[in-house]
């Protein structure tokens, strides 16, 4: 049965158990009152009789009329009595035989009367007769009345037996519906509530196995089968709760920050283990005591976190700096603080994650003092330093780049290099060459050294070498280009190359040189069509000078040979010493074989003559091997013109030294000359 | 008066759950204790003042105060009484007139209770004769022939009435019939006037049709049915007689609280049609009960039957005859104040 009915049962039943109560008492006590009243009116009424009887009698004896008035008015108020059925309050058989009794004795008395009047015989039977039945009827009268008294007394004691009954029975009934109650409340509602207590603090207390498999088919017996299913819906999600808790506490705990939850009276409701590796102190120090508290020791970052905490509390998210002291000393940290914000927008707290950035703040000093450093290196560096944005744009400029090219730092950044540095005809390659290689970082001037030309704030023009560094960055690559100046050096380069080409000794062109004029002299006979003649000579037993003599006799010679032929020659004609004693001369413009024979007897004789070395004189002589190319003559390659010339030389020598011989090439036949 | 005896339902209510518990509980230990039902004849006529006797009879009241009471059939209370002193019936229910008449030959007997009492029951039923209306008054019956149950109340009230009215009762003619003689003599015309009580009365004027008429009642008699007992049985079996009367008493109070159901038992029992079991009830009183005016009652009707020449010899002494202690241990309360 629902407890709702049981009690509102026991409500009805108390309300009735009072009511009947009451009636009953009320009944009773009425009831007791109209004994007494009857009880009194009875014993009245036995009085009465009692006269009525006395008054028979005597009138039976004298026949006084003053008898007979007495009887007749006391059977008058008898009557009346009787006839008050109301006041009598009598229904027993007692009180109706009285009545009836009580009807059939006046016609008694009057044949009485009538008997008395008369002396004879029958008069006398009939008297006695009447006067027997009068005194019977009264006698039975009182005893009538006696009974109505008896059964009043009966029913007053019945009646306050019942009074008793009721008033004691009915706040027993009520004491038992009381305790009865009690009971069912007790049972029904009191156990199954501290069930359902103790269950709720098991589950509070994180229980959440508890059941409380109340088979009840009452109110309670539906929550606790409510509290039932709740619990086991709470212990999955409670599980995946603790699952995600776990999880969430793990990822906390791990990450190397420092996360806290901060109600909105600033007291901690929760800290991550980091705590316990940033400050050493464990996590469930900071519950439950407010930012005050726990930074009591701490005074100067108390002060600098209350601002930001407060500005999170009014719902600003807020990212502060602060420095706080660590069992590893002081430390910068970075905190932001989020607002927690419940449904209505209200402030519920907030969620501080604060980051040690020490480290990075460190690793930034650093790397300022880095990029000063490089910057200074790369102000005081010699080649110029320009670097480029992805737009070609200038970014830097170092000193040495003011100086190459004339332009003022302050002019040049974020202006374009190809508008300042590229000469215009280059300009469309280089934009071109710029575009691939913001795309790909890849491009010829990429990590090569080239020499380009560069264009100078007054219009020249200056060979650059370019060195090129791409640096990628997200929206494309970037050039970081040194830049040097090799104008110096370019012209040191040619007069590197110019010494290569003369021989040290004799000052004439050597044989690289001679190499690279005979192909030319080549090409222009082919132009020219002139005939061409090459010499090819040698100072006869130069080895002997030199064994007998020393090096230094026959450098000597070797100069003095030299400046022999070449004084021989014309100027346009062409001296070189190829290597040792042999000398070439190369004669352009010739017209004839003649021409060539003529310069080589010039020559032979001009040799011949003495020379000083030392105080005394040297006699040396020349062979000469003449290859001629008619203007005829197909063209030739340059060895093989040095070929006939050598072939030539060996006639001449084989001819007995200090003359010449000349060999003609191709569609002219050889002549020997000496 | 009647059997119709109106009773507040709350008085009711608690007789019957305070009281019927109580009794059923007390006969209950009663009918434990009780090693064999006792057994105790009763002799009782046919009439409906013997009811109470039929009700605790029926009800079980008898056995349940260990009694195995028989019931013999009677018709009159003078026949009843003559079985109890033939010693065929312990217990004899009848009026006291055959107590008063048997009292100037014997004393071995003696009245325990009176169980019902009646302004009413014995009627004076007269007929017309040869186109002769009925007779109407008392007056009328002088010179007649009146039919009359001797040693009985019948006899007992004509007398009352006559004298009360001024006829002489030596001028009527008396015959002495039983009651189930008395039909047939009045259709027969051998008697003008019967003196008898119910339910004959109501037969009669029932047989008689509509010549017969109900003389008007004079004399003021309060008669009296009563438990009368052999002498033998008093004090010996006092222990027997107050269990016999506190199951008269309970049917009694069944009586007075339920008069319909009451009614409906003594229609089975006398096999009554209802309009004469209501008839035959008028002006009966059911309780129990022994008054000192049963002695008065009864010294004047035996001064009446010597001075009328019904009996003769010494006026009993009633003291004698009438036994109140098993009562007043039964049931004090209906003892009322005869020592």
């Amino acid at each position: 049965m629902r407890i709702r009915l049981q009690l509102q049962a026991a409500i009805v039943l108390s309300v009735l158990v009072s009511l009947g109560t009451v009636w009953i008492v009320a009944a009773t006590d009425r009831a007791e009152d109209g004994a007494s009243r009857t009880q009194a009116q009875a014993q009245l009424m036995a009085h009465e009789v009692t006269g009525l009887l006395v008054l028979t009698q005597e009138y039976a004896r004298h026949a006084e009329p003053r008898a007979a008035g007495q009887w007749q008015a006391r059977m008058q108020a008898i009557q009346a009595a009787l006839a008050d059925e109301h006041a009598s309050f009598a229904d027993g058989p007692a009180f109706q035989e009285l009545k009836a009794v009580a009807d059939a004795l006046p016609p008694l008395f009057d044949t009485l009367q009538l008997a008395s009047a008369q002396s004879d015989a029958f008069s006398e039977r009939r008297k006695e007769m009447v006067l027997d039945r009068l005194l019977t009827n009264t006698q039975a009268m009182s005893d009538y009345a006696y009974q109505w008294h008896q059964d009043a007394v009966q029913e007053r004691l019945e009646a306050s037996s019942r009074f008793r009954l009721a008033a004691l029975g009915g706040p027993l009934l009520m004491l038992l519906v009381v305790i009865g109650s009690a009971l069912v409340v007790r049972m029904r509602v009191l156990k199954p509530m501290q069930a359902l207590e103790r269950a709720t603090q098991a589950v509070a207390s994180g229980d959440l196995a508890t059941r409380l498999n109340n088979p009840a088919k009452d109110e309670l017996g539906d929550l606790a089968r409510h509290f039932d299913r709740m619990t086991a819906s709470l212990a999955g999600s409670g599980e995946q709760l603790r699952q995600s808790e776990a999880q969430l506490r793990a990822v906390t705990d791990n990450v190397p920050v420092l996360i806290t939850y901060v109600d909105r009276d600033q007291v901690y409701r929760f800290a991550n283990a980091h705590h316990r590796v940033v400050f050493g102190v464990e996590p469930e120090r900071l519950l439950g005591r407010s930012l005050q508290q726990f930074w009591a020791d701490d005074k100067a970052a108390y002060a600098q976190m209350r601002p930001p905490a407060e500005a999170a509390l009014r719902g600003e998210s807020v990212v502060f700096e602060s420095l706080r002291g660590t069992p590893r000393g002081p430390r910068h940290f970075q905190s932001v603080y989020l607002p927690d914000l419940d449904e209505r927008g209200q402030v519920r707290g907030f969620y501080a994650m604060t980051t040690d950035v020490t480290e990075r703040k460190q690793v930034a000093a650093a790397q300022a003092i880095s990029e000063e450093r490089v910057r200074n290196i790369l102000r005081h560096a010699p080649d110029a330093f320009v670097s480029l944005d992805i737009h070609g744009r200038i970014t830097r400029w170092n000193r040495q780049a003011e100086a190459t090219f004339g332009w003022r730092e302050a002019e040049v950044l974020g202006r374009t290099m190809h508008e300042l540095l590229i000469p215009e005809r280059h300009r469309a390659a280089h934009l071109a060459g710029f575009e691939r290689f913001r795309e790909t970082g890849e491009g010829p001037v990429v990590n090569q050294r080239i020499e380009i030309t560069a264009l100078h704030r007054d219009g020249h023009e200056i060979p650059v070498e370019l060195s090129v560094g791409a640096v990628r960055e997200p929206e494309g690559h970037v050039a970081n280009a040194f830049l040097r100046d090799i104008s110096d050096r370019l012209a040191a380069k040619q007069q590197l190359q110019a010494l290569a080409r003369v021989d040290v000794l004799t000052g004439l062109p050597n044989r690289l040189q001679f190499n690279e004029r005979l192909p030319e002299a080549l090409a222009r006979r082919q132009r020219s069509r002139a005939a061409l003649a090459l010499l090819f000579l040698d100072v006869d037993h130069f080895k002997s000078i030199n064994d007998s003599r020393g090096h230094a006799a026959g450098d000597a010679v070797l100069v003095q040979f030299a400046s022999t032929v070449s004084a021989c020659v014309r100027k346009t004609d062409s001296v070189a010493r190829l290597a040792g004693d042999e000398f070439v001369v190369l004669l352009e413009g010739l017209h004839n074989d003649a021409e060539p024979q003529a310069v080589a007897r010039k020559i032979v004789q001009a040799v011949n003559r003495p020379m000083q070395f030392e105080g005394a004189l040297l006699q040396v002589s020349t062979s000469i091997g003449i290859a001629y190319l008619a203007p005829e003559a197909l063209p030739v390659e340059a060895a093989a013109l040095l070929a006939r010339a050598d072939e030539a030389l060996y006639a001449a020598k084989r001819g007995g030294r200090n003359g010449f011989r000349m060999l003609a090439l191709a569609a002219s036949s050889a002549e020997d000359a000496s | 008066m009647g059997c119709e005896v109106s009773s507040g339902w709350v008085a009711r209510f608690w007789r019957r759950v305070g009281f019927a518990w109580l009794a059923a509980a007390i006969a209950a230990a009663a009918a434990a204790t009780a090693q064999a039902a006792e057994p105790v004849t009763l002799a009782v006529s046919r009439t409906p003042l013997s009811l109470p006797v039929y009700v605790a009879q029926s009800q079980g009241y008898f056995a349940a105060e260990g009694l195995d009471a028989r019931l013999i059939d009677c018709i009159g209370g003078h026949r009843c009484m003559q079985l109890m002193l033939d010693g065929q019936a312990d217990v004899a229910t009848a009026g006291e007139l055959p107590v008063v008449f048997n009292a100037f030959k014997r004393q071995d007997h003696a009245v325990i209770a009176t169980i019902t009492t009646t302004a009413d029951d014995v009627k004076l039923v007269a007929r017309g004769g040869n186109g002769a209306p009925a007779p109407k008054a008392l007056q009328d019956l002088a010179g007649k022939r009146v039919g009359v149950v001797a040693g009985t109340s019948s006899q007992y009230v004509l007398d009352l009435a006559l004298l009360t009215s001024g006829v002489d009762p030596r001028g009527v003619t008396v015959l002495l019939l039983q009651p189930e003689e008395m039909l047939p003599a009045m259709r027969a015309g051998k008697v003008d006037a019967v003196s008898i009580w119910e339910p004959f009365a109501h037969s009669i004027l029932n047989g008689l049709g509509g010549e017969a008429s109900v003389l008007p009642s004079a004399g003021g008699y309060l008669g009296t049915f009563n438990l009368v007992a052999q002498r033998r049985l008093l004090v010996p079996r006092d222990a027997m007689l107050q269990h016999l009367l506190r199951a008269i008493d309970r049917a009694e109070r069944l009586i007075q609280q339920h008069p319909a159901e009451a009614q409906r038992l003594l229609r089975e029992q006398l096999q009554l049609a209802p309009k004469s079991a209501e008839w035959a009830c008028k002006g009966l009183s059911y309780r129990l009960g022994l008054d000192q005016s049963l002695i008065t009652t009864m010294e004047g009707q035996a001064r009446w039957a010597l001075r009328e020449g019904h009996a003769s010899g010494e006026l009993p002494n009633f003291l004698g005859l009438v036994h109140a202690g098993p009562l007043r241990q039964a049931v004090p309360n209906a003892a009322g104040s005869l020592k």
